[in-house]
Protein backbone atom coordinates (compact mmCIF):
# COMPACT_ATOMS: atom_id res chain seq x y z
CA UNK A 1 0.00 0.00 0.00
CA UNK A 2 2.52 2.35 0.74
CA UNK A 3 4.54 1.25 -2.13
CA UNK A 4 1.71 1.99 -4.36
CA UNK A 5 1.55 5.64 -2.47
CA UNK A 6 4.99 5.67 -3.12
CA UNK A 7 4.59 5.18 -6.80
CA UNK A 8 1.98 7.62 -7.23
CA UNK A 9 3.72 10.19 -5.74
CA UNK A 10 6.34 9.93 -8.05
CA UNK A 11 4.43 9.43 -11.14
CA UNK A 12 1.54 11.85 -10.18
CA UNK A 13 2.03 15.44 -11.92
CA UNK A 14 -0.23 18.19 -11.23
CA UNK A 15 -2.43 18.68 -13.72
CA UNK A 16 -1.71 22.74 -13.01
CA UNK A 17 1.97 22.45 -12.92
CA UNK A 18 4.95 23.83 -15.56
CA UNK A 19 5.58 20.52 -15.85
CA UNK A 20 2.28 18.83 -16.99
CA UNK A 21 1.63 22.09 -19.15
CA UNK A 22 5.11 21.89 -21.16
CA UNK A 23 3.99 18.13 -21.62
CA UNK A 24 0.41 19.12 -22.70
CA UNK A 25 2.06 21.45 -25.12
CA UNK A 26 4.59 19.22 -26.71
CA UNK A 27 1.44 16.79 -26.71
CA UNK A 28 -0.43 18.95 -28.76
CA UNK A 29 2.19 20.33 -31.42
CA UNK A 30 2.71 16.31 -32.43
CA UNK A 31 -0.85 16.86 -33.02
CA UNK A 32 -0.65 19.33 -34.95
CA UNK A 33 2.35 18.09 -37.25
CA UNK A 34 0.65 15.08 -37.56
CA UNK A 35 -2.11 16.64 -38.54
CA UNK A 36 -0.62 18.96 -40.37
CA UNK A 37 0.55 16.00 -42.74
CA UNK A 38 -2.96 14.96 -43.64
CA UNK A 39 -3.91 18.15 -44.55
CA UNK A 40 -0.48 19.04 -46.92
CA UNK A 41 -1.29 15.31 -48.50
CA UNK A 42 -4.21 16.94 -49.59
CA UNK A 43 -2.99 19.54 -50.99
CA UNK A 44 -0.48 17.79 -52.81
CA UNK A 45 -3.18 15.43 -54.59
CA UNK A 46 -5.03 19.18 -55.83
CA UNK A 47 -2.07 19.57 -57.53
CA UNK A 48 -0.96 15.85 -58.65
CA UNK A 49 -4.63 15.29 -59.91
CA UNK A 50 -5.63 18.95 -61.67
CA UNK A 51 -2.27 20.44 -62.02
CA UNK A 52 -2.32 24.04 -60.86
CA UNK A 53 -6.22 24.40 -63.01
CA UNK A 54 -9.03 25.86 -61.30
CA UNK A 55 -12.13 26.94 -62.50
CA UNK A 56 -13.17 30.36 -63.60
CA UNK A 57 -16.82 30.54 -61.81
CA UNK A 58 -14.95 29.99 -58.64
CA UNK A 59 -16.54 32.88 -56.44
CA UNK A 60 -13.01 34.62 -56.04
CA UNK A 61 -14.97 37.20 -53.57
CA UNK A 62 -16.33 34.87 -51.24
CA UNK A 63 -13.11 33.09 -50.98
CA UNK A 64 -11.39 36.32 -50.28
CA UNK A 65 -14.42 37.28 -47.54
CA UNK A 66 -14.18 33.94 -45.72
CA UNK A 67 -10.46 34.19 -45.53
CA UNK A 68 -11.19 37.70 -43.51
CA UNK A 69 -13.28 35.94 -41.66
CA UNK A 70 -11.29 33.94 -40.52
CA UNK A 71 -7.98 36.57 -39.85
CA UNK A 72 -10.10 38.62 -38.21
CA UNK A 73 -11.28 35.29 -35.64
CA UNK A 74 -7.69 34.72 -35.19
CA UNK A 75 -7.15 38.36 -33.90
CA UNK A 76 -10.02 37.86 -31.55
CA UNK A 77 -8.70 34.37 -30.16
CA UNK A 78 -5.85 36.16 -29.69
CA UNK A 79 -6.81 38.74 -27.74
CA UNK A 80 -9.16 36.31 -25.38
CA UNK A 81 -6.15 34.64 -24.83
CA UNK A 82 -4.41 37.64 -23.86
CA UNK A 83 -7.22 39.12 -22.06
CA UNK A 84 -7.54 35.59 -19.89
CA UNK A 85 -3.89 35.24 -19.30
CA UNK A 86 -3.64 38.63 -17.53
CA UNK A 87 -6.77 38.47 -15.78
CA UNK A 88 -9.43 40.11 -17.75
CA UNK A 89 -11.81 37.62 -17.72
CA UNK A 90 -15.18 39.45 -19.09
CA UNK A 91 -12.95 40.91 -22.41
CA UNK A 92 -11.88 37.40 -22.88
CA UNK A 93 -15.07 35.89 -22.82
CA UNK A 94 -16.19 38.73 -25.52
CA UNK A 95 -14.04 38.06 -27.63
CA UNK A 96 -14.01 34.14 -27.29
CA UNK A 97 -17.80 34.83 -28.14
CA UNK A 98 -16.91 36.99 -31.45
CA UNK A 99 -14.51 34.38 -32.31
CA UNK A 100 -17.00 31.45 -32.09
CA UNK A 101 -19.61 34.01 -33.93
CA UNK A 102 -16.82 34.54 -36.69
CA UNK A 103 -16.41 30.71 -37.04
CA UNK A 104 -19.54 30.32 -37.85
CA UNK A 105 -19.32 32.60 -40.26
CA UNK A 106 -16.32 31.09 -42.00
CA UNK A 107 -18.61 28.00 -42.59
CA UNK A 108 -21.52 29.75 -43.27
CA UNK A 109 -19.15 30.82 -46.28
CA UNK A 110 -17.98 27.81 -47.16
CA UNK A 111 -21.25 26.54 -47.48
CA UNK A 112 -22.69 29.32 -49.60
CA UNK A 113 -19.84 28.65 -52.44
CA UNK A 114 -20.42 24.86 -52.20
CA UNK A 115 -24.24 25.57 -52.58
CA UNK A 116 -23.11 27.78 -55.71
CA UNK A 117 -20.46 26.02 -57.01
CA UNK A 118 -21.28 24.90 -60.70
CA UNK A 119 -18.80 22.26 -60.37
CA UNK A 120 -19.33 18.61 -58.59
CA UNK A 121 -17.40 16.27 -56.34
CA UNK A 122 -17.51 13.76 -59.14
CA UNK A 123 -15.37 16.62 -61.32
CA UNK A 124 -11.66 16.65 -60.92
CA UNK A 125 -10.98 19.65 -59.38
CA UNK A 126 -14.29 19.92 -57.73
CA UNK A 127 -13.06 16.39 -55.76
CA UNK A 128 -10.13 18.49 -54.56
CA UNK A 129 -12.29 21.28 -53.49
CA UNK A 130 -14.98 19.48 -51.70
CA UNK A 131 -12.58 17.38 -49.92
CA UNK A 132 -10.03 20.22 -49.02
CA UNK A 133 -12.93 22.92 -47.69
CA UNK A 134 -15.10 19.96 -46.24
CA UNK A 135 -11.88 18.55 -44.00
CA UNK A 136 -10.89 22.14 -43.12
CA UNK A 137 -14.26 22.82 -42.35
CA UNK A 138 -14.64 19.97 -39.62
CA UNK A 139 -12.06 21.04 -37.98
CA UNK A 140 -13.55 24.89 -37.90
CA UNK A 141 -16.16 23.18 -36.24
CA UNK A 142 -14.46 20.81 -34.25
CA UNK A 143 -13.04 24.13 -32.53
CA UNK A 144 -16.33 25.94 -32.59
CA UNK A 145 -17.53 23.69 -30.29
CA UNK A 146 -14.30 23.97 -28.21
CA UNK A 147 -14.23 27.27 -27.83
CA UNK A 148 -18.11 26.85 -27.02
CA UNK A 149 -16.86 24.99 -23.96
CA UNK A 150 -14.11 27.20 -22.93
CA UNK A 151 -16.29 30.02 -23.67
CA UNK A 152 -18.84 28.31 -20.50
CA UNK A 153 -15.90 27.44 -18.38
CA UNK A 154 -14.44 30.57 -18.42
CA UNK A 155 -18.07 31.92 -17.32
CA UNK A 156 -18.08 29.49 -14.27
CA UNK A 157 -14.56 30.85 -13.56
CA UNK A 158 -12.63 27.49 -13.99
CA UNK A 159 -9.47 29.12 -14.88
CA UNK A 160 -7.06 31.79 -13.44
CA UNK A 161 -4.83 33.90 -14.25
CA UNK A 162 -2.34 31.63 -13.55
CA UNK A 163 -3.83 28.41 -15.41
CA UNK A 164 -4.97 29.13 -18.38
CA UNK A 165 -3.34 26.37 -20.34
CA UNK A 166 -7.00 24.71 -21.64
CA UNK A 167 -7.91 28.45 -22.77
CA UNK A 168 -4.22 28.63 -24.69
CA UNK A 169 -4.32 24.77 -26.09
CA UNK A 170 -7.73 25.71 -27.52
CA UNK A 171 -6.76 28.86 -28.79
CA UNK A 172 -3.63 26.99 -30.72
CA UNK A 173 -5.85 24.64 -32.48
CA UNK A 174 -7.85 27.41 -33.84
CA UNK A 175 -4.70 29.29 -35.00
CA UNK A 176 -3.62 25.98 -36.39
CA UNK A 177 -6.58 25.44 -38.25
CA UNK A 178 -6.11 29.13 -39.69
CA UNK A 179 -2.27 28.32 -40.30
CA UNK A 180 -3.88 25.54 -43.13
CA UNK A 181 -6.51 28.02 -44.45
CA UNK A 182 -3.35 30.29 -44.93
CA UNK A 183 -2.26 27.63 -47.24
CA UNK A 184 -5.57 26.22 -48.99
CA UNK A 185 -6.44 29.44 -50.23
CA UNK A 186 -3.90 30.16 -52.22
CA UNK A 187 -3.94 26.35 -53.22
CA UNK A 188 -7.10 26.73 -54.39
CA UNK A 189 -8.36 29.75 -55.46
CA UNK A 190 -5.34 31.99 -56.04
CA UNK A 191 -3.03 29.42 -58.21
CA UNK A 192 -4.26 28.79 -62.07
CA UNK B 1 -8.44 41.29 -10.74
CA UNK B 2 -5.67 42.66 -12.92
CA UNK B 3 -3.38 44.71 -11.86
CA UNK B 4 -1.99 47.73 -13.34
CA UNK B 5 0.93 46.10 -14.48
CA UNK B 6 -0.46 43.32 -15.88
CA UNK B 7 -2.75 45.65 -17.72
CA UNK B 8 -0.12 47.14 -19.37
CA UNK B 9 1.37 43.97 -20.28
CA UNK B 10 -1.91 43.13 -21.81
CA UNK B 11 -2.14 46.55 -23.65
CA UNK B 12 1.37 45.50 -25.42
CA UNK B 13 -0.05 41.98 -25.93
CA UNK B 14 -2.69 43.32 -27.63
CA UNK B 15 -1.01 45.83 -30.02
CA UNK B 16 1.27 43.32 -31.50
CA UNK B 17 -1.63 41.46 -32.47
CA UNK B 18 -3.05 44.24 -33.90
CA UNK B 19 0.37 44.70 -36.02
CA UNK B 20 0.43 40.63 -36.87
CA UNK B 21 -2.86 40.84 -37.88
CA UNK B 22 -2.36 44.27 -40.03
CA UNK B 23 0.61 42.60 -41.85
CA UNK B 24 -1.67 38.97 -42.08
CA UNK B 25 -4.22 41.38 -43.74
CA UNK B 26 -2.04 43.30 -46.05
CA UNK B 27 -0.28 40.09 -47.83
CA UNK B 28 -3.59 38.33 -47.70
CA UNK B 29 -5.17 41.44 -50.59
CA UNK B 30 -1.45 41.39 -52.29
CA UNK B 31 -1.78 37.78 -52.65
CA UNK B 32 -5.51 38.22 -54.32
CA UNK B 33 -4.94 41.19 -56.38
CA UNK B 34 -1.21 39.46 -57.76
CA UNK B 35 -3.33 36.09 -58.60
CA UNK B 36 -6.70 38.24 -60.26
CA UNK B 37 -3.73 40.36 -62.49
CA UNK B 38 -1.09 37.84 -63.44
CA UNK B 39 -1.46 35.07 -65.99
CA UNK B 40 1.51 33.14 -65.36
CA UNK B 41 1.26 29.76 -63.66
CA UNK B 42 4.70 30.05 -62.52
CA UNK B 43 4.92 33.55 -61.13
CA UNK B 44 1.80 33.00 -59.24
CA UNK B 45 3.29 29.99 -57.41
CA UNK B 46 6.68 30.94 -57.23
CA UNK B 47 4.80 34.04 -55.57
CA UNK B 48 2.13 32.76 -53.69
CA UNK B 49 4.10 30.20 -51.73
CA UNK B 50 6.69 32.27 -50.12
CA UNK B 51 4.20 34.59 -49.18
CA UNK B 52 2.30 32.04 -47.40
CA UNK B 53 5.66 30.55 -45.60
CA UNK B 54 5.59 34.30 -44.27
CA UNK B 55 2.35 34.30 -43.31
CA UNK B 56 2.16 30.84 -41.45
CA UNK B 57 5.37 31.90 -39.92
CA UNK B 58 3.78 34.80 -38.34
CA UNK B 59 1.00 33.06 -36.79
CA UNK B 60 3.24 30.20 -35.56
CA UNK B 61 5.71 32.71 -34.00
CA UNK B 62 3.15 35.42 -32.54
CA UNK B 63 -0.22 33.86 -32.18
CA UNK B 64 0.72 29.92 -31.83
CA UNK B 65 3.93 30.97 -29.11
CA UNK B 66 5.67 28.29 -31.25
CA UNK B 67 9.16 29.32 -28.34
CA UNK B 68 7.42 28.44 -26.08
CA UNK B 69 7.89 24.89 -26.88
CA UNK B 70 11.57 25.27 -25.85
CA UNK B 71 11.70 28.12 -23.54
CA UNK B 72 8.79 27.30 -21.39
CA UNK B 73 5.69 29.28 -19.99
CA UNK B 74 5.54 32.86 -20.79
CA UNK B 75 3.04 35.50 -21.36
CA UNK B 76 2.45 38.03 -24.10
Amino acid sequence: MAAADTAHAVHHVDSHSPERVRINRLGLWLFFASDGLLFAVFAAARFYNNGTFRPDDLKQILGLAVTAVLLASSLTAYRAETAIEHGNFAHGRLMLLLTIILGVGFVAGVVTEWSLAEFTPSEGFGTSYFSMTGMHSMHVITGILFLVVIYVRTGRGHFSSGYTWPVSGVIMYWHFVDVVWVFFYPTLYLVK
Amino acid sequence: MASASATAGEQRAQSLGLRVIAILAVLTVVEYLVAVSVDSSQVLVLFLAPVALVKAWLILQYFMHAPRLWRGEGGH
